[in-house]
């Protein structure tokens, strides 16, 4: 049995270092992505915290500020509430309010996002072969108006207003299409009528072009589709008054397949693995499945053709094999479907 | 950029008087550990098992008392029962939210960058794996979460006596992995900045 290491003990390793390097390393993008849900969070319960009758003053004054409070807790609660049927709240918050309040109606935010009107995205079969998504269509939002008063026009305040991003998903199929959703308000009042213009950052393509343009409704807002995405990418919005939302990411997940040519006798059956929209050179990496695992066997680079062969030794037993196309900077990781290989 | 978490001191106090930029500041310095830390545990969705760890904390932020190294140990304490609360819940991955799955750029930075972080990072964390589940515990609380043996004793229920030892093990058993051993063939390229305050003196004092 070893003894007891010191406290600060850690063995002297380059590797080792690296590793620790890597995972004290800076906040990447996606980890920060929650910050603006938080900080509601945060301020809804100190709202609450504070509201409530923490220090009783004495006699007249005491009964007054209970009342108070008590009516600022109506206020707030009522707020809340009309926040939740609307399903504006951040997605914790919301998630928050439909446990509390999701007997009365209150939606979820799997439920409350996107909104049901959405239209239906189409994706073909086939992937398209060309790496540059290319803008489809727009939609304003055409939800039905609530009595609570919320719009002004647009424009007309000066200076610019707060536009937030929104998208479906962070990682779709590729080739499909992703629908953003665009919030501009302004002095927390929702701007309709404006038009806002999505932009799309393509993984090795410099610069900025417009995928999608649309304008917002009567709650600030307007859904925004683009099709065909075949590569990473980045969004952001841009709005009247040089309004700008935050850039968000879309990972783009390549579709693999698998085929198996059986060889003559005794000879190697071939697994050939293809992925349309990869890149040549890029990694795929045969996998086989072994006691409830899946275990890599071999790698390869894919050709020109975006192919890759493998040969599989025949075997006495039935093997399940896949191929999986590991993620660069342009596109995220795929899986083919496991493939079962008879035995000879 | 390297996790800053020195100082937090200060941002704590802020918070619990209910400064929003104090608690900000506390949440971007913990909150990526923390998702790390779930990562190891396993955790089917961090996002959501951090969320519900905020949610708790930020509900009895007024009753905590102590400082940094305290709340550090607190967050990550209530981190681990939720994540445990979620495994036994037996929660399925289900449709993530909206605002949860926003992966938001900086402005000046490329594409490609952004995705070679997110790699880097879930990289390292798969290469804990191979290790046991107190070794990888160990390792977490202590190199991602910043802790001392005392404090990840104290939320592992163990001796700070095990803890090291499991410390120990894991890291030489790391140091082995061929992985982490073709890891040091990358040095010095393109990695990420170790964090210094843990690498000196957190990490490395008795």
């Amino acid at each position: 049995m070893n003894a007891d290491p010191p406290d600060g003990f850690v063995p002297s390793d380059p590797g080792l270092d690296r590793l620790l390097g890597m995972l004290t390393a800076g906040p990447t993008p996606d980890e920060l992505t929650g910050e603006s849900a938080a900080l509601a969070m945060f301020r809804a319960n100190h709202r609450s915290a504070s509201a409530g009758p923490s220090r009783p003053a004495p006699g007249f004054y005491a009964r007054r500020a209970a009342r108070l409070a008590a009516a600022v807790t109506v206020v707030l609660a009522g707020a809340f509430a009309g926040a939740a049927y609307d399903a504006v709240l951040p997605a914790p918050v919301q998630h928050v309010a439909y446990r509390v309040l999701g007997f009365a109606g209150v939606p979820d935010i799997s439920r409350s996002r996107p909104p049901s009107g959405r239209p239906q995205l189409g994706r073909s079969a086939l992937p398209s072969a060309s790496p540059t998504p290319s803008p489809l269509r727009s939609i304003g939002h055409t939800s039905p108006p609530t009595p609570r008063p919320s719009a002004s026009s647009s424009g007309a305040a000066p200076g610019p207003g707060s536009l937030t991003l929104t998208v479906q998903h962070s990682q779709i199929v590729a080739g499909a299409g992703e629908v953003f959703t665009g919030r501009l308000t302004r002095r927390g009042q929702f701007i309709r009528s404006a038009t806002l213009s999505l932009l799309e950052r393509t993984a090795g393509r410099p610069g900025w072009h417009l995928a999608a343009r649309g304008t917002t409704g009567a709650r600030g807002r307007a859904v925004l589709v683009t099709a065909d995405l075949t590569a990473n990418a980045a969004f952001q919005l841009t709005g009247p008054d040089g309004a700008q939302s935050k850039p968000v990411l879309v990972i783009v997940l390549p579709s693999v397949s698998a085929r198996l040519a059986v060889g003559p006798h005794r000879h190697a059956d071939v697994l050939t693995a293809s992925s349309p929209l990869a890149d040549p050179g890029d990694a795929v990496v045969l996998q086989i499945w072994y006691r409830g695992a899946w275990l890599s066997v071999r790698e390869h680079r894919l050709h020109r053709g975006g192919q890759a062969a493998f040969l599989i030794r025949p075997r006495p037993r039935s093997r399940v094999y896949r191929i999986v196309l590991l993620a660069t900077v342009t596109h995220g990781r795929g899986a083919s479907n496991p493939l079962t290989v008879p035995p000879r | 950029m390297a996790m800053q978490t020195c100082g937090l001191d200060a941002a704590l106090t802020r918070a619990q008087s209910g400064d929003e930029a104090g608690f900000i500041e506390l949440w971007r310095a913990l909150q990526p550990r923390l998702l790390r830390y779930l990562r190891v545990l396993g955790c089917d969705d961090p996002d959501d098992v951090a969320s519900e760890t905020w949610l708790q904390v930020v509900r009895d932020l007024h009753k905590f008392e102590g400082g940094e190294d305290g709340f550090r140990r607190w967050l990550f304490s209530v981190g681990r029962n939720r994540a445990i609360d979620a495994a036994r819940a037996g929660k399925r991955r289900r449709v993530r939210p909206v605002a949860d799955v926003l992966e938001r750029v900086a402005d000046e930075q490329m594409v490609e960058d952004q995705v070679l972080d997110g790699m880097s990072v879930r990289k390292a964390i798969s290469l804990l794996d191979g290790l046991s589940r107190d070794q990888a515990e160990a390792v977490a609380l202590r190199m991602i979460a910043g802790l001392d043996t005392t404090a990840a004793a104290d939320i592992l229920g163990k001796s700070p006596g095990a803890v090291r030892v499991a410390l120990h093990r894991g890291l030489r058993a790391l140091a082995a992995d061929p992985r982490v051993q073709a890891l040091a063939a990358d040095q010095g390229q393109h990695g990420p900045a170790a964090d210094p305050c843990l690498l000196a003196p957190r990490r490395w004092a008795r």
